[in-house]
């Protein structure tokens, strides 16, 4: 079980994260959402790196964060970055080996080559394994890069040990639409054979496909908790992301889908937003007088 | 990880390139020496019979001068392109040399400062005194002090709440590389014409100082680094991820820049002490067996120390034997070889070289 309590999290004096409490454990895929500078990604971060915090503690499998080896930590969670070096002279192969090196000192051992090979075979990327890292497209790097992370929490056939956790922020962000499904099947399938991924998505109705529970947050502030029905509904959209919307039912899947009021949004806030600016403008050009 | 079976075959071909040019180096020069009697004069110091006969004279130049000078070019060639093979993984940017991060400049500064200030400090008693316990070499220990002192107060620098920044490491090995230039051109400008020579000469490096004591001096410095830097090559190869993705991965990053720093400083520092500054073999090394055979640092770092080697023995060899019985500086020697091979292998692999 990660469980974060009370955790507020400062950069000098402005306040990132405030009085947060998170609980999440094997079998979920928390979907942390939330606007731009909502605290998103500094949640991921004080969630998956030992990090001072003003308040509050983080602890996997009852473990304060804090107590843990640097490779003891990467042994127990994963992390997939934003963004990511793309001039790497390695085959994919040897890439995905390196999310093994917490597990071996010198030189892999037997069940490291077995399990970047099973998690090859996983991710669909055969044709790739012996390709040179530079040589793929954005999307097909960003899979490696999954299949590298994955690779660090793999569970080996006897594992007996506590639960891995997989830290994912923004997985799909450079993916196309047939590959944002594949990588999110991948993720929920680890959530349900007994991983805990915790992953920050931006795309409204991806979340409610696939998260098993959401995490709104709104200016450090947890806005909301709870199954993706629950948590966004066309007030609480309204007032975090300061968009109208509207909420159907898919009729084939009965998956719920958030769909932007485009109407209004082009008629009112794109003429309130230039008046506004134009008003600042003068506002400006007169103090400047 | 493991070392690929291209990468094997490159290493396997500079290993055996290395031990014909040792022969070669080792027999070629004022007075040939064929290869079978270095195997006899080897033999015999062992107390072996030979297989050929050979004669005094052979056998004194053979022992006395070139073969440590063989051994010299190995050791330094090896330390020069290792370290810059760490370095410029711990940059992550295939620019960084010892240079970058002072170590040359400090060496040159404290050399220079030795050479013009030689007649006036080796009046005082203390100086005497030093000279009395380190004798001839006390210039090569000035030397290695001025690489140590600039590249610790870059490291320092560098540091903030107990962290090393890159960037500020880079900003700051400019900073000391542009005062000691300074500081070095100042005391230039008061140098007698003798001296202007003896610095030209420093700086254009030589391994005409060798002899097994330089020999014995030098071999810890460089024998620890060629041990210890291709343990790091896993750290490095997670680094080059980014030094976030190399923490998440259990790496402590901090460790492995004060390691790396330590252990090319020592190298660097001990080689420069010895024979002056040779350039281009930490920069371009690397360089070549990346674009050959790619970013694994284990590959990467033995094969830095083996081509290195390399370069310095044949380069060596060539500025003994091309204006024999006199010698070129060998520095000259390694940009005029080095350079061409780097452009050649630069246009070949153009497509690769962009990623770099």
């Amino acid at each position: 079980m990660l469980q974060a309590k009370n955790i507020t999290y400062s950069i000098g004096s402005k306040i990132i994260l405030n009085q947060v409490d998170i609980k999440t454990q094997a079998g979920e895929l928390l979907v942390i959402a939330g606007p731009n500078g909502a605290g998103k990604s500094t949640l991921l971060k004080v969630l998956s790196e030992r990090t001072k915090l003003k308040t509050g503690c983080v602890t996997l499998n009852e473990k304060d964060v804090m107590l843990y080896s640097p490779n003891e930590l990467a042994k127990t969670r994963a992390v997939l970055s934003q963004s990511f070096s793309t001039g790497l002279l390695f085959q994919v192969e040897e890439i995905i080996m390196m999310g093994r090196y917490p597990h071996f000192n010198e030189y892999p051992n037997q069940i490291d080559l077995d399990i970047v090979k099973e998690i090859i075979k996983e991710l669909d990327i055969e044709h790739l394994a012996s390709r040179a890292y530079v040589t793929l497209s954005g999307g097909e790097q960003q899979r490696v890069q999954l299949g590298r992370v994955l690779a660090q929490i793999w569970k080996e056939t006897n594992h007996t040990g506590g639960t891995k956790y997989l830290f994912l922020d923004e997985p799909v962000s450079s993916l196309d639409l047939y590959h944002q499904q594949t990588v999110l099947q991948t993720a929920s399938r680890l959530a349900q054979s007994g991983y805990c991924v915790i992953a920050v998505l931006h795309d409204l109705n991806l979340i409610s496909q696939y998260a098993t529970h959401v995490l709104l947050m709104h200016q450090g502030n947890v806005e909301a908790y709870g199954s993706a029905e629950h948590v966004f509904t066309k007030e609480r959209i309204k007032h975090v992301y300061g968009l109208d919307v509207h909420l159907i039912q898919d009729p084939v899947s009965e998956q719920l889908l958030i769909v932007p009021d485009s109407s209004l949004f082009k008629t009112n806030q794109i003429i309130n937003k230039s008046h506004d600016n134009s008003n600042t403008i003068i506002n400006r050009t007169v103090e400047s007088i | 990880m493991k070392i690929s079976s291209k990468q094997r075959i490159i290493l396997i071909t500079l290993f055996l390139l290395l031990i014909v040019f040792i022969l070669l180096s080792a027999g070629n020069g004022a007075l040939y020496i064929s290869p079978s009697q270095v195997f006899s004069i080897i033999l015999h110091k062992a107390g072996l019979n030979g297989i050929a006969s050979f004669d005094e004279g052979q056998y004194n130049v053979f022992w006395v001068i070139r073969f440590p000078r063989v051994i010299l070019g190995l050791l330094i060639g090896a330390a020069l392109a290792l370290s810059g093979a760490a370095l410029q993984g711990l940059f992550r940017n295939p620019l960084a040399d010892p240079t970058l991060i002072g170590i040359s400049a400090g060496a040159s500064l404290s050399t220079v400062l030795m050479i013009v200030f030689l007649s006036t400090l080796s009046a005082t008693p203390y100086f005497k005194y030093v000279e009395g316990i380190v004798g001839y070499y006390t210039l090569n220990i000035i030397t290695f002090i001025g690489a140590c002192v600039t590249s610790l107060i870059v490291f320092r620098l560098s540091r903030s709440n107990g962290k090393t920044n890159v960037t500020n490491m880079l900003l700051a090995g400019i900073a000391i590389n542009a005062l000691c230039g300074a500081l070095t051109g100042l005391i230039t400008y008061y140098a007698t014409d003798a001296e202007l020579r003896n610095i030209t000469f420093w700086s254009l490096g030589s391994l005409g100082g060798a002899s097994w004591n330089t020999i014995i001096t030098i071999l810890p410095f460089v024998l620890i680094p060629i041990v210890f830097l291709p343990r790091l090559s896993k750290s490095l190869n997670a680094l080059s991820l980014g030094e976030r993705e190399a923490s998440y991965l259990g790496i402590s990053i901090d460790r492995l820049k004060v390691q790396i720093i330590v252990l090319s400083t020592m190298a660097v520092g001990s080689s420069v002490a010895v024979a002056g500054i040779i350039g281009f073999v930490g920069l371009v090394v690397p360089h070549v067996l990346r674009m050959m055979g790619g970013s694994n640092q284990r590959y990467i770092l033995i094969g830095s120390s083996l081509a290195g080697a390399l370069l310095l023995t044949g380069s060596d060899l060539i500025a003994r034997v091309l204006v024999a019985p006199a010698e070129l500086p060998i520095g000259i020697i390694t940009a005029l070889i080095g350079t061409p091979v780097f452009i050649w292998i630069l246009l070949k692999h153009k497509k690769e070289s962009q990623f770099i």
